[in-house]
């Protein structure tokens, strides 16, 4: 299975799940990934088997629209990229405010990447 | 009439797992339900960036126990997207083989928790008796009783030999006799139907916008599953997907029920056609690239997003699970249904939360 | 030992308590509870109530949210009690040993019996873990009626 996505803008992320909504598109779920300088974070719909995929890449500050406005089940997963990698996304349906898992007294963002890390490990393969 | 808040977990008696479901009640009816999740979360997927490659595999067998097989599966068929292998024919008919006992054990146990769920408990103890025939194929093949390790980035570690397909064979066979007997009460039985029949219903409007997969998206009538798309060897098996419309409790049922046999049938299916020669292929280097690889699980579909950057650890690697995908029904489901109806819905999605949390 | 003593021992009540395993040893705990390995031979009985329990069965190591629920139960059950950890999670973290939210095993937050090793542990090996429990909590029975007798 090959894996294609669409780019888009955190602007246009509304306007292009409301058409994925209307052609009868079902929201399998977004996948966040840290790249360090940003986030990416992958949108997969489903409709008949068929995998489509919107992504949107923004810095590690900025905001991005919630898509629960339109698919209501996305604010579980919302949630959790919320909570595991604090990315910013305002008006979440269901808002727990980070506090989906309640992992206390821990790291509070646990799944971001360190800069610190990686140049760790090629130190490691270098040497 | 006043409002009731009561907690439905972390420990209840129904679940074995942990989930937790505040319900506010009115009289006995279900007014609203807010989900607390987090006794299970772990942090799998992060610990998956700290191992090598390789060894991520028996750790994402254990993000549940009963789908272990297919959770390594496809991490092993997301490895091998990216780094381009092809396996052997022979492992593509072993992997449908296994997955489709990996289905039979899991609807078998679903059933039977589902009966225990409104106390029929001899229900409960036939199916699981059942299940022990499953089990003990699982060990003679897998080396385990319930994580189900056979699958390795490249192939399949455990071929079978021609002994070994003759008992799977006529065991396959007993255990569907043996079904014949029982499945009949939970598609007939006055008190199954009593208690799941128009209980718990999503409609398949709600189904598709809610999200939800696998048997209970097909029990709303919606003719979906993965199978379809024909990984693995499935394309050359034919299949048609088992479809209910009235999308209620016992509408589930009717259709694991069914899978059930549809699961032997395939798995028999698969043995019979097994092409001869290697089961494995040698892999050598570090996955680079990322890729979205979707299987139809027990409960549905899954999705396993992998990405690599050319080293020995992996970037990224998230599941999302079939239940993660059904809490949002769940709660559509239980508002209006009576307290005591509570369990025998929450289970009609068959439930997993070690899944869901990860 | 008086009657309730002897027969506790007898026929010991368990819970069980999902901790963050992977279901593969809940499966089996239920598993030995229905009709191959049938632990109600020994009087064994599964109760959803700690207060009706002798002996607690956890699965899965702890992590930070549950650990707050598993002390719950366990100072809710009556003494004498034994605590059984099924499984490798539940005796050190098993392969979960570096997730972020794994606090480790059972025992980093309550006091542990018998550990019974295994991913997952098979029945006949909870079985076993139980009925050596068992001679666990004679013993504490036998010291809590010494003390009552001083
Ligand atoms: S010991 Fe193994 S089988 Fe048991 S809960 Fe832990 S990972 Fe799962």
């Amino acid at each position: 299975m090959s894996f294609e996505a669409k780019q888009i803008t955190p602007e246009q992320l509304i306007n292009e799940t409301q058409q994925m909504f209307n052609e009868g598109y079902r929201f399998v779920t977004a996948t966040c990934v840290d790249e360090i300088e940003q986030f990416r974070i992958i949108y997969s719909f489903d409709r008949e088997t068929e995998l489509v995929n919107l992504e949107v890449a923004i810095g590690k500050e900025e905001q991005l629209p919630s898509v629960s406005g339109v698919y209501l089940c996305a604010f579980l997963v919302e949630n959790e990229i919320k909570e595991l990698f604090g990315v910013n996304i305002s008006d979440i349906a269901v808002d727990l405010g980070g506090r989906l898992y309640m992992i206390e007294g821990a790291d509070p963002h646990p799944m971001t990447r360190k800069e610190k890390k990686k140049a760790a490990k090629g130190v490691k393969k270098n040497g | 009439m006043a409002k009731i808040v009561t907690p439905f977990g972390p420990q209840h008696p129904v679940l074995p797992e942990p989930l937790q479901l505040n319900i506010t009640y009115e009289d006995e009816k279900v007014v609203s339900v807010a989900p607390a999740i987090g006794y299970i979360h772990r942090g799998l997927e992060k610990a998956g960036e700290l191992n090598d490659f390789p060894q991520n595999v028996f750790l994402v067998e254990r993000v549940c126990g009963i789908c272990s097989f297919m959770h390594g599966m496809t991490y092993c068929e997301a490895i091998e997207d990216i780094m381009g292998v092809e396996i052997p024919p022979r492992a593509k008919y072993l992997r449908v083989f296994y997955s489709e006992l990996s289905r039979i054990h899991s609807h078998l146990l679903w059933l039977g928790l589902l009966a225990d769920a409104f106390g029929f408990e001899s229900l409960f103890m036939k199916y699981w008796a059942i299940r022990e025939r499953i089990v003990d194929l699982m060990e003679m093949t897998g080396g385990h009783r319930i994580i189900l390790s056979a699958s390795c980035i490249g192939g399949v570690r455990r071929d079978l030999t021609d002994e070994q397909i003759s008992i799977i064979e006529k065991t396959l066979l007993e255990v569907k006799n043996e079904l014949d007997h029982v499945t009949p009460v939970i598609l007939k039985d006055y008190t199954v139907k009593k208690r799941t029949v128009g209980i718990g219903v999503l409609s398949k409007e709600e189904a598709l916008t809610l999200g939800a997969v696998g048997p209970v998206l097909r029990a709303s009538g919606v003719a979906q599953d993965l199978r379809q798309t024909g990984y693995e060897a499935y394309g050359e098996l034919g299949f048609e997907p088992i479809v209910e419309t009235d999308g209620d409790s016992y509408a589930r049922a009717v259709v694991r029920a069914r899978e059930v046999y549809q699961a032997i049938e395939l798995a028999l299916e698969a043995l019979h056609h097994l092409p001869e020669g290697e089961a494995q292929v040698k892999v050598k280097g570090n996955p680079n690239g990322e890729t979205i690889q979707r299987v139809e699980q027990p409960r549905g579909e899954v999705l396993w997003y992998v990405k690599g950057n050319g080293t020995k650890n992996l970037v990224r690697m998230r599941v999302r699970t079939p239940t993660y995908a059904h809490i949002p029904a769940l709660l559509k489901m239980l508002p209006g249904c009576e307290m005591a109806d509570v369990p025998v819905v929450t289970l009609s999605i068959d439930p997993c939360i070690s899944c869901t949390e990860r | 030992m008086g009657i309730i003593q002897k027969s506790q021992l007898k026929s010991p009540w368990v819970l069980h308590y999902d901790c963050s395993s992977c279901n593969g040893c809940d499966i089996e705990i239920l598993a030995s509870l229905t009709p191959v390995y049938d632990i109600e031979r020994f009087g064994i009985i599964n109760t959803g109530n700690p207060k009706h329990a002798d002996v607690l069965l956890v699965t899965g190591g702890v992590n930070r949210r549950n650990a707050r629920v598993l002390k719950n139960l366990y100072n809710q059950m009556p003494e004498p009690k034994v605590v059984v950890a099924v499984g490798s999670c539940a005796c050190t973290g098993g392969v979960f040993y570096n997730c972020y939210n794994i606090l480790g095993g059972v025992d980093k937050v309550i006091p542990v019996d018998v550990y019974v090793p295994g991913c997952a542990a098979r029945p006949e090996a909870i079985i076993d873990g139980v009925v050596l429990g068992l001679q666990k909590l004679k013993e504490k029975t036998q010291m809590k009626s010494e003390e009552v007798a001083k």
